[in-house]
């Protein structure tokens, strides 16, 4: 009978959705402009948005280390700041030798709370990485998130549930703190 | 029954908003919907219909056919439906509804769609004592009055669910097995229902053929009576197996206890036989022995042994020969509404067990440590595939075949005793692993798995270890793996995967190779290049357990 009620729910918000309240985000990849000036932190360049060079990881060819780039985002908040990153980790810009670690990541929220940052992601992705992809996967999240010094804590929901790992190796029930 | 309905509630069909039914809805037209109603057929002017991937039903015929009055606000947006003794306010745009005055959140509002009213059906239905449901293969929505029901005599779980059609009541089979304690049932005669919402809904009137017991519907008192009690005739030990006997086959809470060990299972709507209530009562009156029935630490739940748990019941203690593994074996009548039989299994050591349901009640199956015990993890199952390689393959799939392979291996060798986590196409999760492991006090666990990588060149083999005590035996299953495989050596490495952190024996978990590298994913799918892997994992299992003796 759970599964009916919770049926039930998302049939009635979906009817909500076609009212047109409410959307449900899905990041796409933001392709950068290589601006290749200076690395100025939070500058603001229209009136309601900071333009920032922040780190983003990926990793090697060999699936044995992580490899950072260096990218420019452009947001209008700390949430927005942090699903720029989260996109530009499907994206790197050297792809001859650097692979990304997450691809068609879909959410239904990010937000940030008492410096935690909580991301729902979607249970239809498809991740298809073993224990070594999914360790590298959430290490490159984790450098890429923490990098910015607010950022004490990441949580990962699976549609709003805690779940006791994504791809199936690593636990994620506790919430990534800085080591 | 008085009929009030403002003049704008006629011309405006409340429209009663069925989510989940309109997800069979094929055609972009709309595509008619029959309606029984208080177990009758009813053909209504307005029919209900499926439009735009929703069902619309004139609220009006419903309210009519059961007896509820709607009144309308206009300005308001307000809705008041009455019936019975029960009223119902709601109002468009306000997911707060008033239920008999107070006040209650919904999941989702009511809305306004071309001058129709839409109003959450389960919501709306559910607080005037309605059921409804929908039939999927007449395509027919059934509403009814919701009866009183009683299951002995207390009352039934609202997950038990009556349906009224052609003079017939319908019941949510698999709910009343599950609230008599009985998960597992094979029905006789399922085709003599229907399906309702997913669920099997079978004949009040079978369910004494299907379950046993007694149901009954009195229509006109809107009551329906249901009674099953399980008797508990003894239980005995027979080999390795515990075999309680009773009439049906009731799925036991079971726990275990320690200081002494335990395993205690308590069996729910079940009562002693006359004869066993006859021998306890005896007993009381006669000369007890000092150490009867059930003591006084089998009273606890599932928490640590505290020892003053308040009186002691009558029960009847059985003497067993001294087996090696059992004890002794002990039960009472422990508990009313329900009523529950707890049964005591002491045990001379710790030992995990296995429920098997059979014709004559239940019986556990020990499974005590006899050897040096190995656990062999297949990754993945069931829902979660793992990775897919370049053709289209399941890591599942090949993990499954190496384990198996493995576990044939090893059996082979007298000394060891083999676990494992799964031997076919099932999901469990990483606690669920480990607790096999650690409950069983296992001595090795080795968890089998393939990578993949969105570079097809990337490739190799790697094992994984964790704690200080795994690091000798990774060594070695590295050894013979790498050499079977003759993949890239990717070596030895430590991370904190959560089946080799948690686990408190030597654990590792190894990656063969890599299913999305073309020329190594042939070898991991060909069953020669398995065998041959599983026998390196053996010989590597063999040689630690050699040097550890």
């Amino acid at each position: 009978m759970k599964l009916r009620f919770q049926a039930l729910g998302a049939a009635i918000f979906s009817v909500l959705l076609l009212a047109g309240c409410g959307q449900q985000a899905a990041p796409s990849p933001q392709p950068d402009s290589a601006g290749g000036s200076g690395a100025s932190v939070g500058q603001p360049s229209t009136a309601a948005e900071t333009r920032q060079t922040i780190s983003v990881f990926y990793a090697d060819s060999d699936l044995l280390q992580l490899q950072e780039e260096k990218r420019e985002i452009s947001y209008t908040d700390d949430v927005d700041k942090y699903k720029k990153a989260i996109a530009l980790l499907e994206s790197p810009e050297q792809t001859e030798t650097h692979f990304p670690l997450w691809n068609n990541f879909h959410y239904h929220s990010v937000t940030f709370a008492n410096g935690q940052v909580t991301i729902d992601a979607d249970g239809q992705n498809v991740y298809n990485l073993g224990s070594s992809g999914e360790s590298m996967a959430l290490e490159a999240l984790k450098k890429t998130l923490f990098q910015f010094p607010e950022v004490e804590s990441i949580v990962i929901l699976e549609d709003g549930r805690q779940v006791e790992t994504l791809m199936g190796h690593v636990e994620i029930t506790e919430p990534f703190t800085r080591e | 029954m008085k009929r009030s309905f403002c003049i704008m509630m006629l011309a405006l069909l409340a429209l009663w908003f069925i989510p989940g039914w309109a997800s069979q809805a094929q055609a972009t037209q709309a595509q008619t919907v029959n309606l029984v109603i208080g177990g009758q057929a009813v053909v209504p002017d307005a029919p209900p219909v499926i439009s735009s991937g929703r069902t619309l039903v004139p609220v009006r015929v419903i309210a009519e056919g059961l007896g509820a009055d709607v009144d309308w606000n206009q300005q308001t947006r307000t809705a008041v439906i009455r019936r019975d003794k029960q009223e119902l306010v709601l109002r468009v745009g306000s997911n707060l509804a008033q239920v008999n005055g107070k006040q209650v959140k919904m999941d989702a509002p009511p809305l306004m769609s071309n001058q129709r009213m839409l109003l959450p059906i389960r919501f709306v239905s559910e607080s005037l004592g309605i059921t409804i449901g929908w039939v999927e293969s007449t395509r027919t929505v059934v509403a009814n009055e919701t009866p009183q029901a009683l299951l002995n005599g207390q009352p039934a779980p609202e997950t038990i669910k009556f349906y009224q059609m052609d003079g017939t009541l319908y019941v949510t089979a698999q709910a009343v097995a599950d609230a008599l304690g009985q998960t597992q049932v094979t029905w006789k005669k399922p085709e003599r229902g229907l399906t309702i919402d997913g669920q099997l809904v079978l004949p009040l009137e079978r369910m004494e053929a299907e379950l046993g017991g007694s149901f009954s519907w009195e229509p006109d008192e809107g009551k329906v009576r249901m009674e099953r009690i399980n008797t508990f005739t003894g239980v005995a030990l027979d080999g390795d197996r515990v075999k309680v006997k009773m009439d049906y086959p009731v799925t036991p809470k079971d726990f275990v206890l320690t200081n002494p060990n335990r395993i205690v299972l308590d069996l729910p709507h079940t009562v002693l036989a006359a004869g066993l209530r006859k021998e306890l009562s005896g007993k009381k009156g006669g000369q007890s022995t000092a150490a009867d029935s059930l003591t006084r630490s089998d009273e606890q739940d599932e928490r640590e042994y505290e020892g003053d748990a308040g009186d002691e019941p009558d029960g009847l203690r059985q003497e067993e020969e001294k087996a090696e593994l059992v004890a002794d074996l002990r039960y009472s009548q422990y508990g009313s509404s329900p009523d529950t039989v707890r049964v005591v299994v002491e045990l001379k050591q710790k030992s995990p067990y296995e429920i098997l349901y059979t014709d004559e009640g239940i019986e556990l199956k020990l499974q005590p440590k006899s050897g040096y015990l190995i656990v062999v993890d297949a990754g993945h199952g069931g829902n979660d595939p793992g990775a897919i390689g370049t053709a289209g393959n399941r890591e599942k799939d090949f993990t499954l075949a190496v384990a198996n392979k493995l576990v044939g291996f090893l059996r082979q060798y007298p000394e060891f005793q083999v676990v494992a986590t799964r031997t076919t196409d099932v999901f469990l999760t990483l606690a669920e692993r480990v607790a096999i492991a650690n409950e069983r006090e296992a001595d090795l666990f080795l968890s089998i798995h393939a990578n993949s990588f969105s570079n097809p060149k990337t490739g190799g083999t790697e094992t994984y270890y964790y704690n200080a005590n795994s690091k000798e035996f990774a060594q070695v299953v590295h050894k013979h793996l790498q050499q079977a495989t003759g993949f890239s050596d990717r070596g030895v490495k430590t991370a904190g995967y959560y089946v080799i952190k948690n686990t408190r024996m030597p654990a590792v978990l190894t990656e063969t190779g890599f299913l999305t590298n073309p020329s190594e994913n042939s070898q991991l799918t060909s069953p020669a290049f398995q065998e041959k892997v599983a026998r390196a994992l053996a010989n590597a299992i063999r040689e630690y357990y050699e040097s550890h003796r």
